[in-house]
């Protein structure tokens, strides 16, 4: 975190050093900033307001663009842009440097803050009135990427990459241990890395490229029990005994290498036939380390023995091989009319080996009798291969006058073999086995054009000869309209109906999901570049059904979920002089499952003073209302967020 | 030693953008062109009327230069875009034929501008790319895609009446924070034709945070790949879901969906959702039981049932209180840790 606050510092006083100079200079610079402060009122549940929003007060620079005009020394592109850097939640900054022909560089760092604490999460106290759930984390993600591109265009054109991704921060989670569960604090930091380093050849009609890239991943996690928390979620004793802990620590250390093998060729011949294939490699493999320490009054079924404490020491490694290969022709017809034809195939091969040893320390039996520390070893082994292929055709006939039509067909094998592990959940042997499925799928689409006027329709149809998993389709079609209108730019209205259907009648999963969207909106304006309003409206609908085995009585019944969704949105754009002003209300409200009502305002005001500099006003406001259901929080989870920005608009 | 190693990383990456930024600065100062001088009169078109404003360029000495100089350039009436252009990724043809002139480009998309001027300015008599006619011209440069699976002919968007290169890119107004000449924000654009998908992000309580921080549609989608193929995978041929979140990517002893006939779309909404985590079922319970409970035939993958637990209890209604590893593990078969 400190490490993202000097870099948010450095992108600052590039910002700020931009502003000097321009204006020392009292010359034109293509420069662009908003910067300025973000208020913050919250009332209700802000747990909620930041999970779903987490906008938080502070600097905030909004805006910053800056485009070289023309060339610069050695360079003949300098792009610079950024926004939302500072309060957060989510920040991001490129640069695009180049001289044409020799190289292009590019950068990009992105920043984003993640937080989740809800009150009906992984909360078995949610019936008390006791919230957040357990499973939090107030975290943060920066992304860095950066690539060179030396003589970019030409014949071969070598390319260097690096990108690195660090997510880390505290958060709490769970712990099954002894027939209770107990709250854990969690720090946890993963570091992604991906170097790679490539060339990319384009000689006339044939373009390839090949890329070597080396993957190191490391992901480091410390749990421990949470102050106050060694009674856990179970207070009633069993077997006359309270399950209770003193001390639980566990720490985990997980490192991955990934060498990454990416090719691809593109050949166009007689301008009438085009090829292309890539192919991928990416063999895996992970080597992870863990420790547990616990200390307590403990319980096992499964030992059918009391114990007072847990040593456990794992030592793992998985590894997978992994490739995806696919070829494809497309034949020209005509200029407007293209046959395509494909294949694409990918193997992803799983081998996992653990070294699970623990020894339970004081064990004793459910008569009174100490039986001393009892050591089990699991040595568990897992394997599982998947393996997919595609077969696609198709045909696009373009600008047929007002016309556009498409229609293609597509065959998907799928197989996984998993071999059964002693190391399964419940059953042993019932994981593994081999598994089939292929799926046909048969589709096209029809736009119609003119006048304004554009009319869309596209329909697909799967069919499947098993399911894999129990909520694979046998059957389902796809069905998507669209219109739009634009009349003389002074009218625009919009519409889109699209719904899914699919079900495997299969009498022991009796599984059906329908779910339709529709949307609609449109804009006038009514007076030309200075008064415009607009409004969308629109309807959401999952209804799905399948058979589940109960687990508390082991009963078949049906799960349901049913969800009914209406949103509308009002606004109006209003441009005066140096004045504009953008503003809008969002409703949206759910049924069913989940039943809540999101109210949005959304109000952006600028005004400039002179030409150059202007004061912005945002008001955004979010108000979240959720309604009592099964194993949803209710008004526990209201809140209504107001933010207030208010900056300098400066563009010289 | 791994943080000071990531410390060290970003304090290097701290003051490499310091450098960056002191350096821009200077350029800027080095380069910060003149505002430009209005012109007192309005110009006249047509060569033999030609009168260049004061803030035009000084015609060369050379014959051929003076000749071409007495033809009144673009940019004395259009100032303000043939400076902006100066900026412009068409101001640098490609395999180095650099122009010395930014005036001497507009003909590239324009056509021959001598009747333009002579009519004094007549827009009937140049050139607008404009729809789909002005798209093929884009093609007349831009043949071959950027991705092997991007296609100008046979991907979701080629050119068409209803949606065309123009439709989303502007050569001369492209929005600042975009790259490729991009008419708008990313979002924006999509949104014109992709309203459910944007009434999901602008409505529903949990969304992935889309148009800001950066994050844009292009960073799952490819705009102009070919049929089926619109989602952006990462280098290792994954969905693009993994390129933030790598923690989920394994390999895992213990794996859990993903990479055993399954992905992260199995279970998640990628989009805007009412569900706090995304899931597809409104419930946690919901979501596992649909597919851990064993009801054969058939015998489907990881059907079998889970032993005892009540789920009329607030302790087990979600099964992730315990399973806390649903995204894989490597230290516990049964995802407790």
């Amino acid at each position: 975190m400190p490490s993202a606050r000097r870099f948010r510092s450095a992108v600052w006083t590039a910002a700020v050093l931009f502003a000097a100079a321009a204006s020392a200079r009292a010359q034109t610079v293509p420069v662009d900033v908003v910067l300025g402060y973000r208020f913050v009122d919250v009332s209700g549940n802000e747990n909620e307001y930041r999970t779903q929003i987490n906008d938080r007060p502070g600097v905030l620079l909004r805006s910053l663009d800056y485009t070289a005009p023309g060339s610069i020394g050695f360079l003949d592109t300098l792009q610079i842009t950024g926004s939302d850097i500072g309060a957060g939640p989510a920040g991001q900054f490129r640069l695009l440097a180049a001289q044409t022909d020799v190289f292009r560089l590019n950068f990009s760092w992105r920043e984003t803050d993640l937080f989740s604490a809800l009150p009906a999460f992984a909360n078995p106290f949610l019936d008390q009135g006791i919230i957040p759930g357990q499973q939090t984390w107030n975290r943060t993600r920066n992304i860095y990427d950066v690539q060179l591109d030396l003589l970019p265009g030409k014949i071969v054109s070598p390319i260097l990459g690096y990108t690195r991704n660090v997510y880390d921060g505290p958060g709490t989670t769970t712990y099954h241990l002894g027939e209770n569960e107990f709250l854990l604090d969690q720090q946890v930091q993963s570091v992604d890395q991906l170097y790679r380093i490539g060339l990319d050849f384009n000689w006339n009609d044939i373009h390839a490229g090949f890329t070597q890239g080396w993957r190191q991943y490391t992901w480091e996690d410390v749990a421990t029990l949470a102050p106050g928390a060694g009674s856990g979620n179970v207070t009633a004793p069993f077997l006359g005994q309270t399950q209770t802990a003193q001390a639980i620590t566990q720490t985990e250390h997980d490192k991955v290498n990934t060498p990454v093998t990416n090719a691809w060729l593109t050949a166009s011949f007689f301008g009438r036939l085009k090829i292309i294939g890539t192919f991928i490699k990416a063999d895996a493999s992970d080597e992870t380390n863990f420790v547990e320490a616990d200390l307590g009054q403990f319980l096992s079924f499964e030992l059918a023995r009391f114990f007072s404490g847990l040593a456990e020491d794992v030592s793992s490694k998985a590894r997978t091989d992994y490739w995806k290969a696919s070829g494809q022709a497309e034949i020209s017809l005509t200029s407007n009319v293209q046959v395509l034809g494909g294949w694409a195939e990918n193997s992803r091969a799983l081998d996992g080996t653990a070294l699970i040893s623990s020894l339970y320390v004081d064990t004793v039996t459910y008569a009174g009798q100490s039986t001393g520390n009892l050591l089990r070893e699991i040595n568990a082994h897992t394997e599982v291969d998947e393996m997919d292929r595609t077969y696609n055709a198709g045909v696009t006939a373009r600008q047929l006058g007002p016309f556009s039509v498409n229609a293609g067909w597509s065959q998907t094998q799928q197989n996984v073999t998993a071999t059964p592990d002693a190391s399964e959940i419940v059953i042993p042997g019932g994981q593994g086995g081999r598994y089939e499925r292929r799926v046909n799928t048969y589709g096209g689409g029809a736009t119609f054009s003119q006048w304004g006027l554009t009319l869309t329709a596209n329909y697909h149809h799967d069919a499947a000869d098993a399911p894999i998993f129990r909520t694979d389709y046998i059957s389902r079609d796809r069905y998507d309209f669209r219109g739009l209108w634009n009349f003389n730019n002074v009218l625009k209205v919009g519409a889109v109906f699209r719904e899914t259907q699919a079900d495997d009648d299969i009498v022991t999963i009796g599984y059906s999901t329908t779910i339709r969207e529709v949307q609609g909106n449109f804009e006038v304006t009514l007076l030309k570049d200075m008064l415009t309003i607009r409004g969308a409206g629109g309807e959401f609908l999952t209804d799905r059904d399948i058979l589940i085995r109960q687990p508390q009585d082991f009963s078949i019944v049906t799960t349901q979920q049913r969800e009914l969704g209406h949103n509308w949105e009002g606004g109006v754009h209003f441009v005066w002089q140096s004045l504009s002003l953008d503003a809008a209300y969002l409703w949206m409200n759910n049924n069913g499952s989940i039943p809540f009502t999101v109210d949005r305002i959304r109000v952006l005001a600028e005004y400039f003073f002179t030409k150059n500099l202007g004061l912005d006003f945002e008001w955004m406001r979010d108000k979240y209302d959720e309604r009592v259901t099964f194993d949803q929080a209710g008004p526990l989870a209201d809140f209504n967020g107001n933010r207030y920005f208010v900056g300098i608009h400066w563009r010289p | 030693m791994r943080e000071r190693d990531g410390r060290r990383f970003l304090r290097a990456v701290s003051a490499a953008a310091l450098v960056l930024g002191a350096g821009a600065v200077w350029l800027v100062a080095q380069t910060a062109t003149p505002t430009p001088t209005p012109t007192t009169a309005a110009p006249t078109h047509g060569p033999t009327k030609a009168t260049p404003p004061a803030a035009a360029p000084t015609p060369g000495a050379a014959g051929a230069k003076a000749a071409a100089a007495e033809l009144p350039k673009c940019g004395d009436c259009h100032t303000d875009l043939v400076a902006a252009f100066a900026s412009n990724p068409h101001a640098r043809s490609p395999h180095g034929e650099k122009k010395s002139d930014i005036n001497d480009l507009c003909s590239n998309c324009h056509g021959d501008g001598t009747k333009h001027m002579e009519a004094g300015g007549d827009a009937s008599l140049i050139q607008k790319p404009k729809g789909l006619s002005g798209s093929e011209d884009c093609r007349a440069c831009h043949q071959s895609a950027h991705g092997p699976h991007d296609s100008f002919d046979t991907g979701v968007h080629s050119n068409t009446a209803a949606v065309n290169c123009l439709t989303c890119h502007s050569v001369h107004k492209s929005f600042a924070k975009s790259p490729f000449l991009l008419a708008d924000a990313p979002g924006k654009l999509c949104a014109t034709c992709h309203m459910n998908e944007t009434a999901s992000f602008e409505n529903k309580p949990y969304v992935h945070r889309l148009n800001r921080g950066g994050m844009t549609c292009l960073d799952c989608h490819s705009p102009h790949a070919t049929r089926g193929d619109a989602v952006k995978m990462t280098v290792q041929g994954e969905l693009p879901c993994l390129n933030c979140h790598a923690e989920k990517r394994g390999p895992f002893v213990f794996q859990h969906v993903t990479g055993s006939g399954g992905d992260c779309l199995s279970c998640h909404q990628p989009h805007g959702s009412n569900n706090p985590n995304m899931l597809l079922w409104a419930r946690v319970d919901q979501l596992c039981l649909s597919c851990h409970s064993q009801i054969p035939p058939p015998k489907t993958y990881g059907s079998q049932p889970p032993s005892f637990h009540d789920l009329t209890l607030p302790r087990y209604r979600n099964c992730t209180t315990c399973h806390v590893a649903v995204h894989g593990s490597n230290v516990s078969p049964r995802l407790l840790k």
